[in-house]
């Protein structure tokens, strides 16, 4: 029953979800009983018509594993059950559209096992959608880009830190205000949400040690004497020089890159955007710009891999655009609006974009999340 | 003066021989599965959760619209009726497979259950504003809450351009069906206030009692009678055309002060809202259906003149027409700044015509002895839209197409 009507335009989750008309579908009566094993995968199953099916899964095999309903032709999975333990029983509920089908076990250690194909026949409403995996190989390229992209923006962090360094040296308070955000924007650009960064992000924005950027946040900003932070900011442009070293040479977990684009904008809305991690400076906004400069640049990277796979990017494009636009437009000669200074529609249209860029971006780090393929 | 307004309006009914005891429709039978709780109709000429009877949980939600043109408005006016139709309807949500998060939150199982849910969705003053171009539409009573005399609002939770009513007899089943909305609508409407409401059983029979200990509402405008809905409750004549089948609703957050009514004696609570706090019934008679009696009580000698119940309704032939359709809750919201209780009365009406009914009847409330004990906070003035008549109908289409 999609209706006449164009159903949830507004998110791109819905849209993905085709989340209209559920009321439609209707329980399979007979559960079947399908085995999971090296030795038997997908034996037992006998689909009924295309439409909502109830299947138990039952782990016959000695190892735990994980199973997937796939197109035998595509590799597409239209299902997922991870992990499924050994002499455990699990359901798979998934609403078929016509097609061949067959289950996939990947029990731990041994090679995937592709089960016999069935095709299915008739008509479905709002069919599981089918989307191909991605290995690990293939986020590498990803991985890449993004370390490269790190590392080629940290020589300008390194210059921005230097020029607050000198700032602090030369006792000039007001300019060290204006470049503090400067360097801070420019970090908060690399997006390193989630500890991308390792312990390195703590102590460099400072939320674990004093000195970091919130660390000397507070001090210029609370009226410490600015010679008292020449220490600090020694730390922490030793830091940068420091994550510069490490970073070039380190291996960063394909799962990083998955999660990225989502991550940097949870951040945002979680501690940017509630005020909590304003230290003086009321540039939340500030900081939120320079995260979707970093989700952006995450995205574009990742794109390559998500074109086959969600029909979603414009929608993700546009809502970014909107967003990044909204926050932008607080950032005035005088500086950026402070949360405080927002006027209730200002902050509601504000957080209305980048909630619904999160809700957006939640299928990205599906998609892209590791699976083994083989 | 919330209270013994529902005291009254309900007894008002009972002494015109109509529905009786209209208490919390709960569950049928308490044996039966909240998962078997039938589905709230819908469709129809007026929207679910007005006539509906009260629940033992609602929700109330005011959000401020965020869509920037409006055919984004109406996008989230068509996702919302979307949602609102599965919720209220229940079945399997979509499943999304390696593609995305789930669809549903989980909360009420893998197959969601009606479980009785009725969601109503009204609008405020401020949708009528330049954004849409719906300033010549504005339903004709429609504006910000008024502030009366003895009110303390915080501007901070009263209005918005939307409420979103949630009702149903399980407390997961409403949070279910907030998560679900707002998750779906995050770009175009952003939260504005939020109040959880409940309502406890009779104690131990009868109407049940708000968070003052009194018996709170015997019966209301009956339900049943269209002629008197038509009177009291749809809106009338006057009003834009896209408004047949909608409803004026007031919705009030009323901080009960209840350590402070605690301190107070026994006959000076009963005199103040003119009836028995352990049986419901008036101070001139035994029961709790019995009529007030004014009649033979000029000065007040039995229930004071400036009893809740008397100047709420001075039961006179001017006074039936104010009558409102009142669908309040209780509500508990932890502690204030000092310590004491934040609980009260989220105190919701409907109604044909805001003026000739609930303001009428809160102007007369003005000043009376109740008003040390409880402090109005926040609230509004919406229009609860007309129904959503077909599978293809959706919330305002009337107004936006």
């Amino acid at each position: 029953m999609r209706p006449a009507l164009p159903c949830c335009l507004l998110t791109a989750t819905a849209l993905l979800l085709s989340a209209c008309g559920g009321s439609s579908h209707k329980a399979a009566a007979t559960p079947a009983t399908v085995q999971v094993s090296v030795t038997s995968c997908g034996v037992g199953w006998k689909p009924a018509a295309a439409g909502q099916q109830h299947i138990v899964l039952a782990d016959t095999d000695s190892r735990p594993g994980e199973v997937r309903l796939v197109s035998p032709r595509t590799g597409a999975v239209f299902a997922d059950v991870e992990p499924i333990g050994p002499a455990t029983t699990a359901n798979m509920d998934v609403n078929l559209a016509a097609g061949t089908y067959a289950f996939r076990c990947l029990m731990e250690d041994e090679a995937a096992v592709t089960g016999p194909s069935v095709t299915i026949t008739g008509a479905a409403v709002d069919p599981a959608p089918g989307v191909i995996p991605v290995d690990q190989t293939d986020l590498i390229p990803a991985t890449k880009a993004y370390q490269a992209y790190v590392s080629h923006a940290l020589p300008g962090l390194a210059r921005h830190v230097a020029t607050l360094r000198h700032d602090i040296a030369a006792h000039d308070t007001a300019t060290a205000k204006k470049d503090w955000l400067i360097a801070h924007q420019s970090y908060e650009r690399l997006g390193a949400a989630y500890d991308a960064f390792g312990h390195l992000d703590g102590e460099i924005n400072g939320l674990t040690s004093t000195s970091g950027f919130h660390g000397i946040e507070s001090g210029l900003w609370h009226g410490q004497a600015v010679n008292q932070l020449s220490d600090e900011v020694d730390t922490l442009a030793a830091n940068v020089d420091k994550l510069a070293g490490v970073f070039a040479k380190a291996q960063v977990d394909p799962l990083t890159i998955s999660i990225r684009a989502h991550e940097i904008s949870e951040n945002a809305l979680q501690f940017e955007l509630t005020g909590r991690d304003d230290f003086g400076s009321h540039s939340e906004l500030a900081t939120v710009s320079a995260n979707l400069d970093g989700t952006k640049t995450v995205l574009a990277i990742v794109a390559p891999l998500l074109a086959s796979r969600t029909e979603n990017l414009p929608v993700i494009d546009a809502q970014l655009a909107k967003a990044k636009a909204l926050v932008d437009a607080q950032h005035h000669a005088s500086g950026w609006t402070p949360l405080s200074g927002l006027t209730t529609r200002e902050r509601e249209d504000i957080d209305a974009a980048i909630n619904q860029l999160c809700e957006d971006l939640a299928p990205v780090a599906s998609i892209l999340e590791p699976r083994r393929t083989s | 003066m919330t209270i013994e307004r529902r005291n009254f309006l309900r007894g008002a009914a009972v002494a015109a021989g109509a529905a009786a005891f209209s208490g919390l429709a709960g569950r049928a039978n308490a044996d039966t599965s909240p998962n078997s709780d039938p589905a709230v109709p819908f469709h129809g000429a007026h929207q679910a959760g007005i006539l509906t009877d009260r629940q033992n949980h609602g929700a109330f939600l005011a959000f401020d619209a965020t869509a920037s043109s409006k055919a984004d408005l109406v996008d989230l006016m068509q996702t919302l009726t979307e949602r609102a139709r599965f919720l209220t309807a229940g079945g399997v949500p979509p499943q999304l497979g390696i593609s995305a998060p789930p669809s549903d939150s989980g909360l009420l199982g893998p197959t969601v259950p009606p479980a009785g849910l009725a969601i109503t969705v009204a609008v405020g003053a401020s949708l009528f504003d330049d954004r849409f171009g719906l300033a010549g539409a504005k339903p004709s009573k429609l504006r910000p809450m008024d502030a009366f005399a003895d009110d303390n609002l915080d501007r901070a939770i009263c209005d918005g351009d939307l409420l979103v009513q949630v009702i149903a007899p399980d407390h997961d089943t409403v949070l279910h069906a907030i998560r679900d909305l707002t998750r779906h609508t995050r770009g175009g409407m952003q939260p504005r206030w939020r109040l959880d409401g409940f309502a406890g059983p009779p104690r131990p029979t009868g109407a049940p009692r708000n968070l003052l200990g009194f018996k709170d509402g015997i019966a209301n405008p009956d339900v049943t009678d269209p002629a008197l809905m038509n009177r009291l409750v749809w809106a009338g004549s006057g009003e834009p055309a896209w408004a047949k089948g909608g409803s004026y609703q007031v919705v009030r957050k009323i901080r009960m002060l209840v350590e402070f009514w605690d301190r107070v004696t026994i006959s000076e609570q009963e005199r103040m809202i003119g009836r028995r706090r352990d049986t419901g019934a008036p101070l001139s008679g035994s029961k709790e259906t019995d009529t007030p009696d004014y009649a033979d009580d000029p000065i007040g000698s039995t229930i004071p003149l400036d009893a809740h119940i008397r100047i709420a309704n001075p039961r006179t032939k001017a006074s039936d027409d104010s009558r409102i359709l009142r669908r309040g809750y209780d509500y508990d919201a932890g502690l204030d700044s000092n310590g004491n209780l934040d609980m009260g009365l989220i105190f919701t009406c409907f109604q044909s015509d805001i003026d000739r009914q609930f303001v009428a009847v809160q102007k007369r409330l003005a000043g009376e002895p109740l008003v040390d004990y409880i402090s109005p906070v926040g609230g509004g003035y919406f229009f609860a839209l007309p129904g959503i008549l077909n599978p293809h109908d959706w919330y305002a289409r009337s107004l936006l197409s």
